[in-house]
């Protein structure tokens, strides 16, 4: 079934849609034509990713405040990290009224589901949350509320142009693709994420306008800080013996995936069983996230400082210390994510891929001659790829984010056999990622152009036969005959004469040899012989559910119900029409 | 070459799945299904095959609805199920009904306490039209399949001391009446167009006037078989 969506009231065109019109006119252009949606994609773009840059900087001063009003307070660096989740939900829940956790498979499920469509609140919602909660301490990313804020970003541009809900979704991705770009100064690894894990779509037709909108959100952040780099690291070159190295820790990387996927989702199947817990959960969770603060600051909070020294290859010394770390930092990650404190799963996924990174060079550095292998710095930056890659399935956003952070093609290579090999690890185990799997099995994964897409968008109440007569149980067969000559089809819905609520349906095939028979014919109820169990499908479902009903039961045609009231009659042979002109509508060519 | 039991080839996957084997064939030549080639011969792993079979959206046809088989003595069966009554004290329509109503619980086909309600049932569908074939013969029966009650059809048939007046279109009274009972619409369309096929034969109906035992009903009705 679809779910019911909000859709602008008719008639009231906005003043910047019939401007939109205008100049799509004047330029002698249909809406066909995509090349105006560039300047809506560059403002989406700008917006976007002042909304990073503003979070970026809200988190870094109030996170500086916080840490100052704490200063020598141990009970108050114990409780603020609880506060802060605490707060951060609520702002998510009750203010915003929106569902909890990180937010992008909503917005994911926008472009499956709702033609593009999010809430203009949603703008604030995850940014604001994330803000207070990630400043007080919770071990999360801002990546993930900048991607919500993007994308409602884009979507409400698209609603004031009253766009179509192609272009609209394209708009989201814009506000996607400039939100990361912005977040990481990074325009590619912006366009990719929004192309792969959003959008699932590969046209000139989206790509232009997502690539453009990075590119501003990148150029105006670059305003903001100047051109630097997230991560600053030591120059490095890598050899044969590290590219062996890396294929051990590709592997390394897709079980630390695993490892962390894992975690999150259990600490959130026992944080469901805490009493009101889209609130309580949050704070129980985050004074435990306190209590790991207390012990190690450095594991809470976004974490970039733990990972910009792991880059730099200034870690202490010592293998168990990175193991302390990456331990505490999973658990603290696990906890804040799980408990459905506001915040993205993206940041963690760069911090304990630095540290595993940086783990493992150690280790292997015991069995290996001093300087065999490259500096650690250079591992923790491929690994962190491998937990990208293995964590949201998405190996080209690992790949490009590394190699645009880093500003160079040195280390293509080993990023590729730590990526590859960490999603291969990964899909041994399922094919959905974090942000998709919640879709999946809700079946709202919907991706363009895909046979799920097109069946579910078609009703049955679009594809019903016309000309269909139905019959009532106490007609004898020899009236029937009439019928029958009146009829091109082979199949007639019986229905009780006054209700109309169907009782059974007739196969003309199963029933002509006493046709052909008058005395037997006329001694014969329709009711006697119908199929008095017909398979059926309620009225408001999709082709989806009517095609699992047709395969199941083997019948060629199914009777549509409203209730028990017979509604109209659905045809694998309509069926297929219908399919064929949403295929061609839905796809180009 | 022996076909280890665990390998499934080609022809046997895309019966499996529903579709030709060449259409099952060239989906391994673009690489669509996972298969494994050993000596140049192309087969399929069980497990494997259904799960793809799962995440593709590609249903299984084994268990898909069949149409009923033919059985050549369908009808002679369904009699020996039931029963005749050779000389029956009814002079009416519900008399007749009622006999084989009552028959079919001495000879436990249904049981005591559902013999009104089907009673009623069969009494109902005549009100709505008579169910006399002519030449003779009736086919009392209610007017739904009676799932519940029995698994296989059932035929009773009675013999009626005096032919019963049973409004029948060519005006003549019946002498033999056959109550059908039946599990579903499928089956009781095989027993009537056997019926009707066996009325059709020369002198059946008139031969029903001897009265005929079960056994003897059941030994004529198994020599006039449709060719098929």
């Amino acid at each position: 079934m679809l779910p019911d969506i909000e859709v602008e009231p008719k008639g009231t065109t906005s003043f910047a849609g019939r401007g939109y019109r205008r100049m799509a006119r004047f330029l002698g252009s249909s809406d066909e034509r995509w090349e105006l949606l560039l300047p809506l994609a560059i403002l989406v773009g700008l917006a976007s990713g002042l909304v990073a840059v503003g979070l970026r900087r809200g988190v870094h001063h109030l996170g500086d405040a916080l840490l100052a009003v704490s200063e020598g307070r141990l009970w108050l660096r114990f409780l603020i990290p609880g506060a802060g989740a605490f707060l951060g939900a609520w702002i998510v829940a009750n203010l915003f009224r929106e569902p909890p956790g990180h937010g992008v498979p909503g917005v994911i499920r926008s472009v499956c589901r709702w033609g593009g469509r999010l809430k203009r609140r949603t703008i604030f919602s995850h940014w604001l949350g994330s803000l207070v909660n990630v400043s007080a301490g919770g071990s999360a990313g801002l990546e993930g509320p900048i991607v919500v804020s993007g994308a409602a970003i884009g979507s409400t541009v698209g609603g004031l142009f009253k766009l179509d809900e192609r272009r609209r979704s394209l708009l989201l991705a814009c506000g996607v693709a400039g939100g990361i770009s912005a977040v990481f100064n990074a325009p590619m690894t912006g366009a990719l994420f929004a192309a792969e894990v959003v959008l699932a779509e590969w046209t000139a037709f989206s790509i232009v306008p997502i690539i453009v909108s990075a590119a501003v959100a990148a150029q105006l952040e670059r305003l903001f800080l100047g051109d630097h780099q997230s991560f600053l690291h030591a120059p490095f070159s890598m050899g044969p013996l590290d590219f062996a190295a890396c294929a051990v820790l590709g592997l390394i990387a897709g079980v630390a995936s695993l490892a962390l996927t894992a975690s999150i989702e259990w600490v959130d199947r026992l944080a469901r069983k805490v009493p009101r817990h889209r609130l309580l959960a949050p704070l129980l969770f985050g004074l435990a996230v306190g209590a790991v603060g207390l012990m190690a600051p450095e594991a809470i909070g976004e974490g970039y400082d733990l990972a910009q020294s792991a880059i730099r290859s200034e870690l202490p010394a010592g293998l168990a210390l990175v193991f302390v770390l990456l331990f505490v930092k999973g658990a603290a990650t696990s906890m804040t994510l799980g408990s459905g404190a506001p915040g993205g799963v993206f940041a963690p996924c760069l911090v304990l891929g630095a540290v595993i990174g940086v783990g493992f060079c150690r280790a292997m550095g015991l069995a290996l001659p001093e300087g065999a292998l490259a500096v650690e710095g250079s591992y923790a930056l491929v690994s962190m790829a491998g937990l990208v890659a293995g964590v949201m399935h998405a190996p080209l956003t690992a790949i490009l984010l590394v190699m645009e952070v880093t500003a160079g093609y040195d280390v293509i290579l080993p990023l590729m056999i730590v990526s590859v090999l960490s999603l291969i690890v990964v899909r041994r185990f399922g094919h959905h990622s974090m942000y998709t799997r919640e879709l999946a099995e809700t079946g709202d994964l919907l991706r363009p152009g895909t046979d799920k897409r097109i069946l579910s968008d078609i009703r049955v109440s679009e594809a019903l036969d016309e000309d269909v007569l139905t019959v009532s149980p106490n007609l004898t067969l020899a009236q029937f005959v009439g019928v029958v000559r009146r009829s091109k089809r082979n199949h007639f819905p019986v229905l009780e004469a006054d209700s109309r609520r169907l009782v059974g349906m007739l196969d003309l095939g199963d029933i002509r040899e006493i046709l052909v028979d008058p005395d037997l014919a006329k001694l014969t109820l329709v009711g006697t012989v119908m199929d008095a169990a017909p398979a059926s499908v309620p009225l408001g479902s999709t082709l989806v559910e009517a095609l699992a009903v047709f395969e199941e039961s083997g019948a060629w045609v199914l009777p549509v119900l409203d209730g028990d009231v017979y509604f109209g009659l659905l045809s694998k042979s309509r069926l297929f029409d219908r399919y064929r002109a949403e295929l061609s509508a839905q796809t180009d060519v | 070459m022996a076909m280890n039991p665990e390998r499934v080839s080609i022809s046997e996957a895309a019966q499996h799945l529903g579709v030709a084997p060449s259409m099952l064939e060239r989906w391994v030549r673009q690489g669509l299904v996972a298969s494994h080639h050993t000596g140049g011969q192309v087969w399929f792993d069980p497990a494997e095959l259904r799960t793809w079979a799962k995440t593709h959206g590609v249903q299984s046809r084994v268990g898909a609805r069949q149409k009923g088989l033919f059985v050549e003595d369908f009808f002679a069966r369904a009699i020996e199920r039931g029963a005749v009554i050779p000389s029956a004290d009814a002079t009416s329509v519900l008399g007749v009904i009622e006999l084989a109503t009552r028959a079919l619980v001495d000879h436990q086909v249904i049981p005591e306490e559902q013999l009104t309600g089907f009673t009623e049932q069969v009494i109902e569908r005549e009100r709505m039209a008579s169910t006399a074939l002519g030449s003779g013969v009736a086919v009392p029966h209610p007017r739904e399949p009676q799932q519940g009650l029995v698994a296989e059809p059932v035929v009773v048939v009675v013999f009626p001391k005096v032919p019963v007046d049973w409004a029948a279109l060519d005006g003549r009274d019946v002498h033999a009446a056959f109550l059908l009972l039946s599990p579903n619409a499928r089956e009781h369309l095989q027993v009537l167009s056997r019926l009707a096929f066996a009325m059709r034969s020369d002198g059946f109906a008139e031969w029903l006037m001897e009265r005929p035992s079960r056994a003897q009903l059941a030994a004529k009705l198994r020599t006039i078989v449709p060719e098929v």
